[in-house]
């Protein structure tokens, strides 16, 4: 069923902006504004808001109206479908299934130095609500933190034997995040040891599609928790074990 | 040469011609797997694996390693050309991909291969509408499902290759390669031209000869990860598990041993070459062989560092790198086709053939029949 956005009633499809216009502020910026968003689709513009932020910046509050609709039955998983276990069950899973603690190693890598992913997922407090990998006792957790050139995450990875490899990156404008992860996976090709690990890919612009496309086995994207990832570590590392 | 075929959405039209020449770089050379590599996202892949499907009179198989035919792109947002194989091709992809394109290709059967969107599956294309394509995500997978493609009855495979990666290059998966660059490669002119170059240089970097590969072959092909070789071809493997992160180490180990070959198993990087000719005394003669191109996760320069210590990098399987493509489009304004075409053509030299399948150039090396409609000089 097609869907529109809510303003004031359902299916009005109103929606408010906020953005900015690099030009200064003067009498007719509001037309500028509301021809901008006319030019974009939208119709029954209003501007609410229309000021200089700066004298060669002027920022625009408006709202409008679209007769766009999207079915979200339509939209096919770009999404990672993972059966969410409970922090007991997946313990329990990894002693049971691998026998072993299931060992794992996280980073942010090269240039990198946003840690906030890989410590949301990885550390001992957790995020939402949710313990980070540290904490489980069947895992054996280690977080290299951030600016860790690909070459030192695979010696880390092969002296650990681990059976899985987090990596956390912010990927930025210039791309240039894009080469450090796909040169990970040339790396781990090269030295032929791609398939001793399981690579999970995550940051703010990743979805499981563009992991696919990078080369790893699994991505998770903005608002991920650790348990989704610990789900999918004991789950993939089992089945891995098990098809062995 | 059947021709006629009209490629994606974003209505780029191949020229025939130009593509028929292509072809015949293609089918002469004996290559049945063929890996098509971009040096970027952009530099139009995806353009010439359609052209090649719709303009040839082959039974085509096809495959990616990374994603291609989905409408936009994820990073970019900007518009990428649709795959649309003619009815017939074998196409592995995934099962998150076949749920996408279910009116245009038959499941015929499925790989044990699981991937981030879920398995891979081998479809035949009905030859009505566009497909994704999505293939294995590791490169001995993706050798298996080639293979299987092969068996199922494709003349030709192509891997359509994943962003930058030139993993898909390597002859463990393919044997000939055409590699892919254009605007989108560097901020300027001189940046696309010099990594242009730069990845040229590394994919056709020069085999071993003939008495070095009986040195080091059995080595290489036992998996050993460093072996040091001293006159009268004596053995000394390194005790290590990687070269990685020991570019000092080996370094010494050679100078002690006066060794006049070194054999690296696995993958050279940056870090390694940096360490490595750091510490090695100047002058020193000495032959590093690798595996192949695609174990160099590398800068194209660092490979000119080994160069100018005296350090000649060879190779034991070299890459047939049948054609370089190039493509004039960047954003936010696409080069001039003809001048980018001749800029990349005089930096490039007479080692590759080049073409630009949509505009209509080619230049084929000297002494080889172009056709005179497609043929420009630089």
């Amino acid at each position: 069923m097609l869907i529109r956005p809510y303003g004031d009633t359902r299916d009005d499809g109103i929606i408010q902006f906020s953005f900015t216009l690099p030009m200064p502020y003067s009498i007719k910026a509001a037309d500028v504004g509301k021809q901008f968003l006319e030019k974009l689709g939208f119709h029954t513009v209003g501007i609410a808001e229309c000021k200089a932020i700066d004298p060669e910046y002027t920022l625009f509050v408006a709202y409008g109206r679209t007769d766009t609709g999207i079915d979200p039955d339509e939209v096919k998983g770009d999404y990672l479908e993972v059966e969410e276990m409970d922090y007991y069950a997946i313990n329990g899973l990894i002693k049971e299934k691998l026998g072993r603690k299931l060992s794992v190693v996280g980073a942010a890598i090269e240039s990198d130095a946003h840690t906030v992913g890989i410590d949301a997922i990885m550390n001992m407090k957790g995020f939402a609500g949710n313990y980070g990998l540290e904490r489980y006792p069947e895992m054996d957790a280690l977080n290299m933190g951030s600016q860790i050139p690909c070459a030192q995450l695979l010696r880390t990875a092969l002296e650990r034997e681990a059976d899985a490899i987090l990596v956390s990156q912010i990927v930025t404008q210039k791309n240039i995040h894009v080469q450090h992860l796909t040169q990970l996976i040339e790396l781990l090709e090269a030295e032929g040891v791609r398939e001793r690990f399981v690579l999970v890919v995550g940051g703010p612009r990743i979805n499981n599609a563009f992991a696919k496309e990078l080369g790893y086995d699994a991505g998770f994207g903005p608002r991920t928790t650790p348990l989704e990832v610990a789900s999918f570590l004991a789950q993939e590392v089992v089945r891995r074990h098990e098809q062995a | 040469m059947t021709c006629g075929g009209v490629t994606g959405t974003t209505g780029v039209r191949p020229d025939a011609a130009t593509v028929g020449a292509l072809y015949d770089i293609i089918a002469g050379s004996g290559v049945r797997s063929l890996a098509v590599v971009g040096l970027v996202k952009n530099a139009g892949k995806t353009t010439v694996v359609n052209a090649l499907m719709a303009n040839c009179p082959l039974r085509f198989g096809l495959t990616s390693l990374g994603l291609d035919g989905e409408r936009t792109d994820h990073l970019t947002g900007l518009a990428k050309p649709s795959i649309t194989p003619p009815k017939g091709t074998l196409v592995a992809t995934t099962q998150g991909s076949l749920e996408r394109s279910r009116y245009a290709m038959e499941p015929l059967e499925e790989l044990p291969f699981h991937t981030p969107l879920g398995r891979v599956v081998i479809g035949e294309a009905l030859g009505e509408g566009a497909v994704e394509v999505s293939g294995p995500t590791t490169l001995a997978e993706l050798r298996l499902t080639v293979e299987r493609l092969q068996a199922l009855g494709a003349d030709q495979v192509i891997v359509d290759g994943a962003i930058n990666r030139i993993g898909s290059a390597s002859p463990r998966v393919s044997d000939g390669v055409v590699v892919a660059t254009g605007g989108m490669v560097g901020d300027t002119l001189d940046d696309v031209l010099e990594t242009t170059v730069g990845a040229i240089d590394l994919l056709t970097l020069p085999g071993v000869a003939p008495v070095t590969r009986k040195l080091v072959g059995e080595h290489a092909a036992a998996g050993a990860r460093a072996v040091a070789f001293t006159a009268g071809g004596v053995a000394h493997p390194l005790e290590l598990a990687t070269v990685i992160g020991e570019g000092v180490t080996v370094a010494r180990e050679v100078e002690r041993l006066g060794a006049d070959t070194l054999l690296v198993g696995g993958a050279l990087t940056q870090e390694f070459v940096d360490d490595f000719t750091r510490v090695l005394p100047p002058r020193t003669e000495l032959r590093v062989v690798v595996r192949d191109a695609t174990v160099l996760v590398l800068p194209p320069a660092m490979v000119g560092r080994f160069l100018r210590r005296g350090i000649r990098l060879e190779v034991l399987t070299p890459l047939r790198v049948l054609a370089l493509t190039v493509n004039p489009f960047r954003v936010p304004q696409p080069y001039q086709p003809r001048v980018f075409f001749s800029a990349v053509a005089e930096a490039v030299g007479d080692r590759v053939p080049l073409f630009d399948v949509v505009n209509g150039f080619a230049r084929l090396p000297e002494g080889s029949e172009a056709d005179p409609r497609t043929s420009v000089s630089p």
